[in-house]
């Protein structure tokens, strides 16, 4: 990975990080909308489910008590077939299909809409809040391209699948040593594989978002095209992000931890839910600067359009070979980087990331 | 938007690519270093043992009779001294060769390390002025440790003095979180503060001892941080490494069959551990010399850059 795709992820962090500050409550207000429209549904759907199938619930439930109470092996066979009617009666199997395919759409077609406010965000947009439901009508299309992706991903997986279960009827003929090895090759290349692949695909929920005329084939392809050589600074874009979400949330934990302790509740099983509702709090805002980082990084990838405005980082950093110090320190100067341009281009509030004033610049 | 961490980019760039260019240079510097602190200390402590037979000698049955022991001190304080001494100067010119190599000196070889010797004494007071000086930084944090010590001891017995009722075993709760907090807001920057007083010593030796730390305090106004953040990347990669190292290895030993606890003390992992710490600890060394650099190029503008201006 060089260096310019390293710089490139600092500047793209950090407008990230200004953008996630000045748009906060639009973007948080739009992934809750996601979230409870989505949940709303699941359980809609689930009360539906329970309904249709109250019957053979009861004769499940009714069987279970009737073997737990008799506590006689000859109770057994009654549960087990109120089991069998439940799972292998095709009403069950459609209630869950259907409940699969529902979700699957309305997630995909709010998916899809959240990922357009993002992005309009990243080009200098104002998010709003109810463009989440502006893809809904590219919800079969959406929900097409997850399954597509999905399998894509499934056959990337077989080839360290194979070796494992290889290894495995290896170890079945007394051969421990050869299979332990081939386990582990199996799982090293399948994690290898899968992780490559997701890589790959990563930009195609983004590309149909910005795009929804492409097809689903399309997508995936100019996914795989964007992602050529940038599936490492890919990778390592976000780590930064999720490392400091860590951390937050181990102080958050550890604070919360103490001062239960103090008062006495560290073993009240409501202080510590509430605990770990203020621990998954915490990690919200650092979420959504991941969603909007991977806009931005789908933005810079993309030629910038004639008509929307740039930023002023969309430019590309020059090329940097290995030169002498003396140069180096002359070019890097304080006054050299593109910090002045963007205090003239940028609309975004000048805030600063640094945990100290940074030294004065010479005067010119 | 700020430009520290673009620096703190293209800092760890440029020392990687310096770190490459010059390995054998540097690691031939080191490894000298290193060697003759050690076989100072082997020496001395062998040398010791041989006069006074050591302090659990056979003769030394009768302590106060014969002072074995406290010879043996006295000569175990002086053997310290004396490597800390040589050690403080061949660091020294251990910087000095890097900072040079920095600057785009191919000339510099490995007997550059002995180039700062006439400047042992000097060396070895800025390290003990620097550690006079984070030690009262550090005293906040000793005074509560010691009033924590003096609770707990007072309280009679500690599960007594820990519960959450009484007043003391609050504050003996709160207290040692303070302590923490205060290290981290007062020791770990006053470490950063003087960090750059060797460089200054190794660039310029004939400047004084706190006019270095002065100088260091200087650079230093409003860079900590960028500092700290410069070379935090690097600690993560080497422990994911030697994670890595690890993680193989006694994989490699699992599947053949061999227990797991030898990979602890394999000595093929210690000397894979020990050269992947070397090589970190060199390209650490070079960050920071490239980041007194650009301080001094900060503070001292060329006068080609000033006709420019």
């Amino acid at each position: 990975m060089s260096v310019n795709q390293t710089v490139e992820n600092v500047y793209l962090r950090q407008e990230a990080s200004q953008i996630t500050r000045k748009h906060f409550w639009r973007i948080i207000a739009m992934s809750a909308i996601v979230y409870a429209l989505t949940a709303l549904a699941e359980y809609l759907l689930t009360r539906l489910g329970d309904l249709l199938m109250a019957d053979e619930v009861q004769s499940v439930i009714s069987a279970a008590s009737a073997y737990m109470n008799s506590e006689r092996i000859s109770s057994v066979e009654p549960m087990l077939a109120a089991w069998a009617d439940l799972f292998l009666s095709p009403k069950f199997w459609g209630i869950n299909l259907a409940f699969m395919i529902l979700t699957g759409l309305l997630s995909s077609g709010l998916l899809l809409g959240y990922t357009t406010q993002l992005i309009d965000t990243g080009r200098g947009g104002m998010p709003k809040v109810l463009g989440v439901l502006g893809r809904m009508r590219y919800c079969l299309k959406g929900w097409g391209l997850g399954l597509w992706t999905g399998l894509k991903t499934i056959l990337w997986l077989l080839p360290g699948l194979g070796l494992i279960i290889l290894g495995a009827e290896l170890q079945m003929y007394d051969l421990f040593e050869l299979g332990n090895w081939v386990i582990i090759a199996g799982t090293v290349l399948m994690f290898a594989l899968v992780i490559q692949a997701l890589l790959r695909y990563s930009q195609a929920t983004h590309i149909m978002a910005d795009e929804p005329d492409r097809g689903i084939r399309e997508c995936v392809t100019f996914s795989k095209g964007m992602m050529k050589n940038r599936k490492w600074q890919y990778f390592r874009l976000g780590v930064p992000v999720i490392l400091r979400m860590t951390g937050v949330a181990l102080a958050v934990g550890f604070a919360g931890e103490f001062i239960l302790s103090l008062a006495g509740l560290e073993a009240d099983l409501l202080a510590m839910q509430i605990l770990q509702v203020i621990i998954n709090i915490s990690g919200i805002y650092f979420l959504l600067q991941l969603d909007v980082l991977y806009a931005l990084f789908y933005i810079k990838q993309r030629e910038p359009a004639a008509d929307a405005p740039v930023s002023y980082w969309l430019q590309k950093p020059e090329e940097i070979s290995v030169r002498p110090v003396s140069d180096w320190l002359a070019e890097h100067a304080v006054t050299d980087l593109p910090e002045k341009a963007a205090e003239e281009e940028s609309p975004l509030p000048d805030t600063n990331d640094e945990k100290e004033t940074p030294h004065e610049q010479p005067d010119c | 938007m700020s430009n520290l961490t673009v620096e703190n980019v293209y800092t760890r760039h440029n020392a990687k690519q310096l770190t490459r260019q010059h390995f054998w240079k540097l690691l031939g510097m080191t490894l000298t270093v290193g060697a003759i602190c050690v076989a100072i200390m082997a020496a001395g402590f062998a040398l010791l043992f041989l006069a006074t037979g050591g302090p659990w000698s056979s003769t030394a049955h009768n302590v106060a009779a014969n002072g074995t022991i406290y010879a043996f001190l006295l000569g175990w304080i002086a053997v310290i001294i004396i490597a800390v001494l040589i050690s403080s100067c061949l660091s020294l010119g251990l910087t000095s060769a890097m900072l040079e190599l920095c600057r785009g000196d191919e000339t510099v070889t490995v007997a550059r390390v002995f180039c700062r010797m006439k400047y042992s004494l000097k060396s070895f007071g800025l390290s003990l002025w620097i550690a006079l000086k984070v030690f009262l930084w550090a005293l906040p944090v000793y005074a509560i440790i010691g009033f924590v010590g003096f609770g707990i001891a007072a309280a009679g017995d500690p599960a007594n003095a820990q519960t959450i009722q009484s007043t003391a075993g609050f504050l003996l709760m709160i207290l040692p979180l303070l302590a923490f907090i205060l290290i981290f807001a007062l020791l770990i920057p006053a470490c950063f503060r003087y960090m750059l007083s060797a460089h200054v010593l190794a660039d310029e030796p004939s400047t004084g001892i706190r006019a270095c730390v002065s100088q260091s305090k200087a650079m230093m106004k409003g860079h900590k941080w960028q500092a700290f953040k410069l070379v935090v990347p690097l600690i993560l990669i080497m422990y994911a490494i030697l994670f890595g190292l690890t993680l193989v290895i006694s994989l490699i030993l699992s599947a053949t069959g061999v227990s797991a606890v030898i990979v602890v003390i394999s000595p093929l992992l210690s000397i894979l551990s020990s050269v992947v710490s070397l090589y970190f600890s060199i390209r650490c060394s070079m960050c920071f010399c490239l980041f007194y650099l650009k301080r001094r190029e900060e503070q001292n503008p060329s006068p080609a850059d000033e006709s420019a201006e």
